[in-house]
Parts: structure tokens; C-alpha cells; sequence
């Protein structure tokens, strides 16, 4: 597990628990913490705490079978590089990150295979450095956090859904299934991966967007009507974009409304990133969504906007690391 | 002449200030710290390393002043509907009320010739306070140029040569108004009489209409909203919807607007006032500057879809730290 957050951590305690030769490899107080006491896990009565390995360095853990990303979307780049250590020929690198991965042109067949996405890995490392036939998608579902130092409360519904770039149901996808669902933690191999990772940002890319820009919930945006319809035209891009670029849409944009209703009071993690002053995926969640847009044709005009506001918002705030190598005007 | 400020903060401030010491008969309508301080101490003007001491007399009750020949109103535009219910007691038929609040006034389309004529703008005057309180006739609007800030209860810095264009709502070259502009000159005060004032608020809201909603939903200064492409293409779209909209009511706006959002310019940090409300928890113009907007757009069947969703983000923000002044029902009946 690099860089074992919420997310990372909780995958990687649950599988440690059902036997698997588990290494956190990471830094801060969170880290440091489960290195010292183990990382404890909450998910209603299910409460444990799991001995993963937690080596000094990359390394000091060696070659893996499975490397999980669980770093924020925007620095794979910097990620791809200090993985190395654990890199095998072999090995699978499963990105468990919110929006459009690096490798989403690869192996995509088409008009636009190949293409590298500017936007999520600009200086082309993580292509370069991963490679795509390492690289296995992720899109988790669920609700993780840090509580404290070394502690992870996990909501009821843990769905690692994961795919490969090339889609289909290869053997390496089949058996990493099968190795990651566990107690506590379903991991389907999913035949067409890219519809999931649409289906996921649909919400992301309009509601928690505009979450950032207002300080609002999940409810004071579907529930005026005004940010409403920013919601409505953002998802209408997403949709588009997505569908012309051969995606099939798994939610509807109502049910996803809906389920910010029942979700009202959530506070989006884009937002929550802003307020702590963390390092927020602008990019990889909305200005990829633009970036595709110019690919295939397909008009953003309103995403667009809003993913300018975003990223000067979170720029301004400190939270943006910098991302020259991507602005709307230019698209490789 | 008989001159009731209502509102003492920086604009009133300066103006209350400046025609006190012109030896006019002065009244500024303060309240709570600002009006002990004021009584203490009296209004001092500081312009670079002048320092002036004006003693208007000073209340916090405007009932007890009698009717005065003129009323400047310095508040918010969202504080107008409140502040004309507390100066009535100051207005005689004669009296003109001095506006100097940013955007769209609310008598914008009183005695305006054609379709839209007494139209009123929900989005600045909702209840129609205004409109029956104040009354067209004895409304004088006025864009304040001189920048001014509060530095401590009583103390007020201001740029040089303040300067006030104003005009009768009625467009007329009045006695009352010419009178009002002498004693502005006398003052020390620049005062212009301009023939259309419906020109004039449009062309300051040119100016606040794309930088001020912006600068409030991404906390940053005008150098950087003009350096990024993006931000700038939306800047131009909120300046083109609003040209759009003035011309559809008759007033003409260049598009030469337009140009300088077509390249990177590097310019003098300027923090939008609206952003320095938001930094200080004050309430939002955002009604006045960009709602107005949207708002006459739907009146006469101009599109604004960006001033739309700008307004929209702004508004919900200003709802959620609890800086929109009340005004629901605007934002309900227009969306």
C-alpha cells in the first residue's frame, strides 16, 4: 500500500487480516502511528487492529506483487517515480484514486488510443515510469476516514471495483479479485472498467465541484435551483463527453441526484481538502473531463468554467500544486 | 442647506465630512461604537498626510431631525429597503435622496420610456420599498469615485480629490441638483451633473460585474483572475451578457469592453471591495451587482446563462457563511 490513507489503509488492514503479506510504505503522523501500534479499524461492530509490515523506504519492502496507489489523483507523476523499488516485471499497480486515471487512452483501441491525458500526467511519468501493463484501475466506493492517528472508521459498503485498461476479464484481474475480496471488502472485476469510473465522477465533477466554490453540502447544492442547474449542465457534459468516447453510463444522472439528497448533509472530500488546506484533485476530476471534451468534440462550456474557478480557488488557497503542463487552451 | 448622512461608513464619511467643514448644516445618522466615537472625537478625513476635523452633529434618531433638503444614503445595496423606511421621517416632498449604491438602482426603469416602464427589480427592491418610500422624484443617483476605507470609529483615509457624478433619476438639470453640486464644489468635493444616469450604473457595473463574483468564488485578486485563460474567458462572457442586456434597455456600452480580457494583463493588485466584505464577514452585493443582471435579462428576453451560474454560485456561498442579506424570494421567483 503506498501511501496508506483511509482508503489505502482500510484495504490494506482487511487484507492483512486474511493472511496476505501486506506493506504500508508512507509518512506523517498517520503512518507513524500504525507503525507503532498497528492500524485499528471501526466499521460498526467490527473493530481490529492489523500488523502490516511498515518498512523505513521503497526499498526496504522490495519487488511486489500489487502496488495500491492510494495517493491523491494529482501526483502520480511523483508517485510513478518513487514506486520503482516495489516495481517486479510483473507487477500489478492498482491506481485506487478518484477521476480519470494517466492511463485512460491506453489500450482504449480507436481513434484516440495512445493518447496521453495532459491534465492527470502532464510530464508523461507516470506512463513512462508505471507503464500500462502494470497499471489496473480502481474505483472505490464507500466512506473511509482517518479518525485519528492510526485509526480508520470504514461505513458499511467497501466496494474496491477494479479493471484492467485493455478491459475484458484477464487472469491477472480474475485472481486479484479474488485475492482482495475478503471480509469486509468486496473487490467485482468489472469487464467494461472505464463505465465505472464515469459512473463515479458524474457526481464528483459537478456536485463536489461545486461544493468547492459554495462551502456547501451535497444538499444546499441539489436543493437550490439556481447550483442546480450548474449540476444538471455539468453532468450533461459528462455524460456527453463520456459517450462519445465509448462509455456506457451505469448511473443516471436522477439517481445520482437522488443520492446526494439522502447524502445531504455530506461535505464533499474536495471541499473537506480545502478547508484543511490539503492538496485537492482538480484535474484528474474535472479537467480531465475538459481535456476529453477537446479530444472527441464534444463542448464543456459550463465544466470548463467551473474547473477554471476550481483550480484558481485552490491555487489561491495553496491547495493546487501547480500544474503548468495543463491549461485549457492546450491539449496534446 | 440641510444635509442628513444615513450611514456613516468610509463613503459617508468622506462626503458627511467634507461638506460639513464646506460649512453646510450637517447631520450624520450614525450608530452604536461609531456614534460614541463620532460624538467623541468628531469625524476626523485623513488624504495622505492631511489630516482634517469635520463636527457634523450627530444622531442615531432620525425622527428628531425634521425634513431636510437633502438625504445621501452611503449603505449597501441590500441595506437600502431598510435604510428608506428609517429616513422617512427625514423626506419632504422636496427632499432629494442621494443613491450612491453599486449596480442597478431600483428606480431603473421608473419614467423610463417603453415596454418596461415601472418595472420593478426584485433583485434590489423586492418589497418595493423603495419605490414607495423614496419615490422616484426625489431620487438623485450618484457614482462615488474615490477610494476610502474605515480605519478606526470616527477615522476615515481617503485617495485624493473625491469626486461624485450624479443626476436626477428623472434626468432633469434641477435647481436642487445644481445647488447640491455647488455645495460639493464648495466642499472641496469634484461634483459632475450627468444627463443619464442609467448610462452611468452601467458602466460602473461593467467594472464589478465579472471581477467582483469572481474574486469571491476564488478568494483571489484581480492579477490573477486576468492572468488565467480560463477565468478570463468567463470574465468576458459575465461583461458580454451584461452589454447585451444594457443594450436591449437602451443603452448603448462599448464592446471595446471586451479587449482587455483577450490577453494576460499584468496589472496593479486591486482587491475587489466585494472580496474584502467576504474576508470580513460582511454581507454580499451580489444582488445589485450580477442577480440585477440576470434578472432584467429575463425581463426583456436577453439569455445570461453565465450571469446565471455565476450568480448562483455566489449567492449559494453568501448563503452558507451567512452573508446574504434576505432576500428570498428574489432568488426563488427568478430561477
Amino acid at each position: 500500500m503506498f501511501g496508506p490513507g483511509a482508503v489505502g489503509g482500510y484495504a490494506g488492514a482487511l487484507l492483512a487480516r486474511a493472511g496476505h503479506d501486506v506493506s504500508f510504505v508512507g509518512r506523517g503522523e498517520h503512518f507513524a502511528a500504525m507503525r507503532a501500534n498497528g492500524v485499528r479499524i471501526r466499521r460498526d461492530a467490527d473493530e481490529f487492529v492489523a500488523h502490516p509490515a511498515c518498512p523505513d523506504s521503497p526499498e526496504a519492502a522490495g519487488p511486489q506483487d500489487v502496488v495500491l496507489i492510494a495517493t491523491k489523483a494529482h501526483a502520480i507523476g511523483e508517485v510513478a517515480a518513487l514506486i520503482q523499488p516495489l516495481l517486479g516485471a510483473d507487477t500489478a499497480v492498482v491506481t485506487a484514486q478518484n477521476g480519470i486515471p494517466w492511463w485512460y487512452f491506453q489500450r482504449l483501441g480507436g481513434a484516440w488510443d495512445g493518447r496521453r491525458l495532459a491534465s492527470v500526467d502532464p510530464g508523461g511519468q507516470a506512463l513512462a515510469l508505471i507503464g500500462v501493463e502494470r497499471a489496473v484501475g480502481c474505483v472505490v466506493t464507500g466512506a473511509f476516514a482517518v479518525e485519528s492517528p492510526g485509526v480508520i472508521r470504514a461505513g458499511a459498503l467497501a466496494r474496491y471495483a477494479i479493471g484492467e485498461p485493455a478491459e475484458g476479464i484477464s487472469p491477472r484481474l480474475a485472481s486479484l479479485s479474488r485475492a482482495f475480496t475478503v471480509e469486509g471488502l468486496e473487490a467485482p472485476a468489472r469487464a467494461r472498467f472505464r463505465d465505472d469510473i464515469w459512473s463515479k465522477l458524474l457526481g464528483n465533477a459537478s456536485i463536489s465541484m461545486i461544493c468547492v466554490l459554495t462551502g456547501g453540502t451535497n444538499g444546499t447544492t441539489v436543493n437550490d435551483p439556481g447550483t442546480m442547474r450548474v449540476v444538471r449542465a455539468i453532468m450533461a457534459e459528462t455524460r456527453a463527453v463520456s459517450e462519445a468516447i465509448g462509455a456506457r453510463f451505469l448511473t443516471d444522472a436522477e439517481d445520482r441526484l437522488l443520492a446526494a439528497l439522502r447524502t445531504s448533509t455530506h461535505r464533499p472530500s474536495a471541499l473537506q481538502d480545502l478547508e484543511r488546506k490539503r492538496p485537492m484533485e482538480v484535474d484528474a476530476i474535472i479537467g480531465a473531463v475538459c481535456e476529453i471534451g477537446r479530444v472527441v468534440g464534444v463542448p464543456t462550456a459550463c465544466a470548463d468554467m467551473i474547473y477554471a474557478l476550481v483550480r484558481l480557488r485552490a491555487e489561491v488557497a495553496g491547495c493546487y500544486p501547480a500544474n503548468p503542463g495543463f491549461a485549457l487552451g492546450t491539449v496534446i | 442647506m440641510k444635509i442628513c448622512v444615513f450611514g456613516a461608513g468610509a463613503l459617508g464619511g468622506v462626503f458627511g465630512g467634507h461638506l460639513a467643514l464646506g460649512g453646510e448644516d450637517v447631520t450624520v445618522i450614525a450608530r452604536g461604537a461609531n456614534l460614541a466615537a463620532l460624538r467623541q472625537n468628531g469625524l476626523k478625513l485623513i488624504a495622505g498626510d492631511k489630516e482634517r476635523l469635520a463636527k457634523p452633529r450627530l444622531t442615531d434618531d432620525p425622527r428628531a431631525e425634521g425634513v431636510q433638503d437633502f438625504v445621501i444614503v452611503a449603505t449597501k445595496a441590500y441595506s437600502l429597503p431598510q435604510a428608506a423606511e428609517a429616513i422617512a421621517p427625514l423626506l419632504g416632498p422636496d427632499t432629494g435622496v442621494v443613491l450612491i449604491q453599486n449596480g442597478i438602482q431600483w428606480w431603473y426603469f421608473h419614467g423610463l420610456a417603453g415596454p418596461y416602464q415601472g418595472a420593478r427589480l426584485n433583485s434590489v427592491d423586492a418589497d418595493g420599498k423603495c419605490e414607495s418610500l423614496i419615490g422616484v422624484a426625489r431620487t438623485i443617483a450618484a457614482e462615488i469615485y474615490c477610494p476610502a476605507e474605515v480605519t478606526a470609529p470616527g477615522v476615515i483615509r481617503h485617495g485624493p480629490g473625491p469626486k461624485i457624478v450624479m443626476g436626477e433619476a428623472s434626468g432633469a438639470r434641477t435647481a436642487r441638483i445644481q445647488a447640491l453640486a455647488a455645495a460639493f464644489e464648495k466642499s472641496g468635493v469634484t461634483a459632475e451633473i450627468a444627463a443619464d444616469m442609467r448610462l452611468e450604473l452601467w458602466k460602473k457595473l461593467l467594472n464589478l460585474v465579472a471581477g467582483a463574483p469572481l474574486a469571491v468564488l476564488t478568494g483571489a485578486t484581480n492579477r490573477p483572475l486576468n492572468r488565467e485563460e480560463g477565468t478570463r474567458a468567463i470574465m468576458s462572457r459575465l461583461t458580454a451578457e451584461a452589454i447585451e442586456v444594457a443594450a436591449k434597455v437602451g443603452v448603448k456600452l462599448p464592446l471595446t469592453a471586451l479587449d482587455r480580457f483577450k490577453q494576460p494583463a499584468d496589472m496593479a493588485p486591486h482587491k475587489v471591495s466585494t472580496l474584502q466584505d467576504l474576508e470580513r464577514n460582511k454581507p454580499l452585493e451580489i444582488d445589485a451587482i450580477v442577480g440585477v443582471v440576470a434578472e432584467i435579462g429575463r425581463l426583456v428576453g436577453v439569455k445570461t446563462p453565465t450571469v446565471d451560474m455565476v450568480y448562483a454560485l455566489c449567492r449559494q456561498l453568501a448563503v452558507e457563511r451567512g452573508l446574504y442579506p434576505a432576500n428570498p424570494g428574489f432568488a426563488l421567483r427568478y430561477f
